[in-house]
């Protein structure tokens, strides 16, 4: 009776919510079932529930960039500012939390890249290519290229991210926090001539 | 068995379940949606999240990125606010109507669609909560419209609750065969990061590590357990209720993940109704 008050439309339903829960269940695991959803999940429909685990993120990450100038000095290391603090009106209304969670994303994203070069053999200090070309590494160009010049006689700009232990510097009680291990330094990319910043000063730290 | 979803106050309970997650549901959204037009700079062309970046991940996948004008027009940053846009009417509309409505339809289509085309854009600074309101939107949707049989509004809310008991088991299970989660250390390094963090979290992490490193392996066990709620009497239902309100409460405050709140609780009254299903077929 159930299935008769269901009727084709119900059934439809029932087979379509059916199928995307099951296929949610492997999607769950690390192992050639969960890599073989996440192969044909592009667009995150399968969700992943594994938050926070099995490895939590416990680093912060450092995001500095330089301008090159013409007569071939380079300005001093700046940091980028993508992660400001917590503020208790975050709980309720928390716009910033989509840039940190791209930088997050992007910053993990690279990693991911690096050790997927790397177990395939590949050089990726003398062809990084496969790096320079990937998704995680143009959201940190563009995010990077899009601040404000740091003299007007720039010519390109390169960055470089450290990953920081926060908790070890902490129980280590140093006085500044230090900038931890280099995850990535880039190559000088060129910078277009603008007219005027494309991204606001609140970024710079 | 399944008959007894059908009686009257069944039905009416399924009712008053789907209104319960759609308010829930559309607190949720409207909070994404206003978030992501106040941050709508990011969507510009001169964007962080800008369609010409994006576009670059997208490339590969299907004839809908490859069509230059209709792509553009659906995730540049026009397409992206008025997505957000039409997905905040529809709020307005599902709040106002009863569900199995023309008008709850109309108001749950624009929110669905929103959702699907943010999943299409990219992956990159999504989240659970954003994963978990496409699954609740997509289910309302299909089962609380007027051309459905409340049969089919159960399917719907059992799916919910299906994948809501799945979230927490699989987030559970991950902890559980982690070693830094089961020394008790996750909590007390998270809340060190800035990132995800907080001053205040830290040091109330660090006022007693014994405390805290239990309060890790208590979230792993109930993590697990928590599907097992539904099998178990009505009082251990109401404790995971408050754990899980508790819990994610606590992160809003703590790492900032207000959305989490309203996607997750939003499953709640999904869940109690496969609660009252289980245990009346159990009778």
């Amino acid at each position: 009776m159930f299935f008769n008050n269901l009727g084709l439309s119900g059934l439809f339903i029932l087979a379509f919510l059916g199928g995307w829960f099951l296929i949610s269940i492997p999607n769950q695991l690390t192992n050639r079932f969960g890599a073989w959803v996440n192969r044909i999940n592009p667009y995150g429909f399968v969700p992943k529930w594994t938050f926070f685990a099995p490895v939590p993120g416990t680093y912060n990450y450092r995001l500095i960039f330089r301008d090159l100038l013409a007569d071939g000095l380079a300005q001093p290391w700046e940091e980028v500012d993508w992660c400001p603090g917590r503020r208790w009106i975050h709980a309720l209304w928390h716009p910033r939390r989509l840039t940190t969670k791209l930088i997050m994303d992007s910053i993990n994203g690279l990693a991911e890249v690096l050790i997927l070069m790397v177990k395939e053999g590949m050089d990726v200090e003398r062809n990084p290519q496969g790096l320079i070309l990937s998704t995680p590494y143009v959201l940190l160009l563009n995010l990077v290229m899009s601040l404000p010049l740091q003299s007007p006689s720039s010519i390109a700009r390169e960055f470089a991210v450290f990953q920081q232990d926060p908790f070890a510097d902490r129980q280590a009680s140093v006085e500044f926090a230090r900038m931890g291990k280099l995850v990535l330094c880039s190559s000088a990319h060129e910078l277009r001539r603008q007219s005027s910043p494309q991204v606001s000063e609140e970024m710079r730290a | 068995m399944l008959e007894n979803l059908l009686t009257p106050a069944a039905v009416a309970l399924e009712n008053r379940c789907a209104k319960l997650v759609s308010i829930l549901f559309a607190g949720g959204v409207a909070v994404t949606f206003a978030e992501r037009l106040a941050a709508s700079r990011l969507y510009a062309d001169s964007g962080l999240m800008s369609w010409r970046v994006l576009s670059f991940d997208r490339a590969r996948n299907g004839v809908l990125f490859r069509h230059t004008v209709l792509s553009q027009s659906l995730f540049g940053g026009k397409g992206a606010r008025a997505s957000y846009w039409a997905g905040l009417a529809g709020v307005v509309l599902v709040l106002l109507s009863p569900a199995r409505s023309y008008s709850f339809t109309a108001g749950m289509l624009p929110i669905v669609l929103s959702c699907v085309l943010a999943h299409l854009r990219t992956t990159y600074a999504g989240d659970g909560a954003q994963q978990m309101s496409l699954i609740v939107g997509v289910a309302l949707l299909l089962g609380f419209n007027p051309w459905v049989t409340p049969a089919a509004g159960a399917v719907c809310l059992l799916f919910i609750a299906a994948q809501s008991a799945l979230s927490y088991l699989a987030s559970g299970v991950a902890k559980l065969i982690s070693p830094i989660w089961m020394r008790g250390d996750a909590l007390v390094r998270i809340l060190a990061t800035t990132a995800f963090g907080c001053e205040l979290g830290f040091r109330l992490a660090s006022i007693s590590p014994r405390f805290t490193r239990m309060l890790c392996q208590v979230t792993v066990i109930v993590e697990v357990l928590f599907p097992f709620l539904l099998f178990g009497p009505r009082w251990m239902m109401i404790a995971f209720f408050v754990w899980g309100f508790t819990f994610h409460l606590a992160n809003a405050f703590l790492m900032g993940l207000n959305t989490f709140l309203w996607a997750f609780l939003s499953t709640y009254p999904a869940l109690y109704f496969a609660w009252c299903s289980f245990h009346s077929w159990a009778r």
